[in-house]
């Protein structure tokens, strides 16, 4: 370590935040450290969270229904929303937490041996453990596994080009359609996560929205319709979209929780807008969990929370009208 | 002004130059112990627990 290498500081360009962090200070993500004038991703190979869960519970629906997917993250994130459900590992230093030695190999090895047909890269930020994310997709893949991100898809066109190529599918957080809620409420902003939705889908992709509806920040008639308008002009009609429920965490106890009412019209107001796969999650209604065929309105795939209790597709298509479903079934 | 005010006043007014002039060392002591904590990762690193991760996380997502 030279003195010159030792006071340098970095330019991180993996995100649009392009921190500039000093000698021995990490990025906003808390992840990403300046170590001896080397840019450093220190949580890569030690996942604080290692988990087998329902491909259901990410939520991917049209992804390899009912089948378990081995979930990781490390500690971080390059978003700091006041709503967070996961905050306590996502907004924590790395070396407060405790976690588990699990290099890609080990980690395609455990996937493999718990009989898993894909990893889930998810809970926190892939981005911000982009090294050990893009190692452990090149390893999965060459086991014969899939990947999946759960990503709020704040990342620059060019790393996320390189990590995607390696993806199989993604469930991406749309968080609001509105950059002032991206900038009061999670510290970001929105076009560069428009711009991953439309990069993800055009690299080929499977591709699942999240919006979380929260009461007097994104729930207005305008804020959903609008939201919608974008998807199916820019990712077509047939893009999954799960509206979750709002609980009251971390720093918006004061808000209360999504009236399932609420949920109900931006589901109305989703299907006005042209959207085929309209889902209502983090609330228990069987109704609202199934796979409709949008030619004949046949129920396909039915779910109870994060259980697939009836599965009727055959070969990914609707057995009564023939029509094809879009998604990873097989 | 008394003779006690204006020795108060003048050992502020010390206490707050010293502290301007100190506030180079600070930050350089800060950034040791920022790199030092940096450099403790992975701290207590755990073995995968085979229980535990056939469960679904406890989180969202």
């Amino acid at each position: 370590m030279s003195q010159q290498n030792a006071s340098i500081r970095i330019q991180c360009d993996l995100c649009p935040r392009q921190c500039i962090i000093g000698p021995g200070q990490s990025g906003d993500c808390r992840v990403r450290v300046n170590l001896d004038g080397r840019l450093t991703a220190v949580t890569y190979g030690y996942p604080c969270a290692v988990h087998i869960d329902p491909v259901e519970k990410k939520p991917l629906y049209h992804f390899l229904p009912g089948t378990p997917i081995f979930s990781v993250a490390t500690v971080g994130c390059n978003l700091h929303c006041k709503n967070c459900q996961n905050w306590s590992i996502s907004q924590r230093n790395p070396e407060d937490e405790p976690a588990y030695a699990l290099p890609p190999a080990d980690l395609v090895r455990a996937a493999r041996e718990r009989d898993c047909l894909s990893i889930a890269y998810t809970y926190t930020e892939p981005n911000v453990y982009y090294e050990y994310t893009l190692d452990s997709c090149i390893a999965a893949h060459e086991a014969g596994l899939r990947n999946a991100l759960v990503t709020a898809g704040y990342i620059n066109p060019a790393p996320m080009e390189k990590l995607y190529r390696h993806v199989d599918a993604a469930n991406i957080d749309l968080k609001a359609f509105s950059d002032a809620f991206y900038r009061e409420v999670c510290g970001a902003t929105l076009a560069p996560v428009l711009d991953t939705l439309v990069r993800a889908k055009n690299l080929g992709v499977w591709v699942e929205v999240t919006n979380l509806v929260i009461p007097t920040l994104n729930d207005r008639d305008e804020d959903i319709s609008g939201l919608c308008h974008w998807l199916a002009e820019h990712l077509g009609r047939d893009t999954p979209l799960h509206f979750s429920q709002f609980y009251p965490q971390y720093e918006m106890q004061h808000l209360p929780e999504t009236p399932p009412a609420t949920l109900d019209r931006a589901r109305e107001i989703a299907r006005a807008e042209g959207l085929q796969f309209i889902y209502i999650g983090n609330i228990h209604r069987t109704k609202d969990a199934a796979t409709l065929c949008p030619g004949c309105g046949a129920a396909l795939v039915e779910r109870a929370g994060f259980r697939v209790t009836a599965n009727r597709l055959a070969s990914g298509k609707c057995p009564d009208c023939g029509a094809a479903i879009p998604g990873v079934w097989s | 002004m008394n003779r006690r005010t204006f020795a108060v006043l003048v050992f502020r007014s010390a206490v707050t130059v010293l502290s301007i002039m100190a506030w180079p060392a600070v930050t350089a002591v800060r950034r040791v112990i920022e790199a030092r904590r940096s450099r403790r990762y992975p701290g207590p690193v755990l073995r995968v627990d085979h229980e535990t991760s056939r469960q679904p996380g406890p989180w969202a997502g």
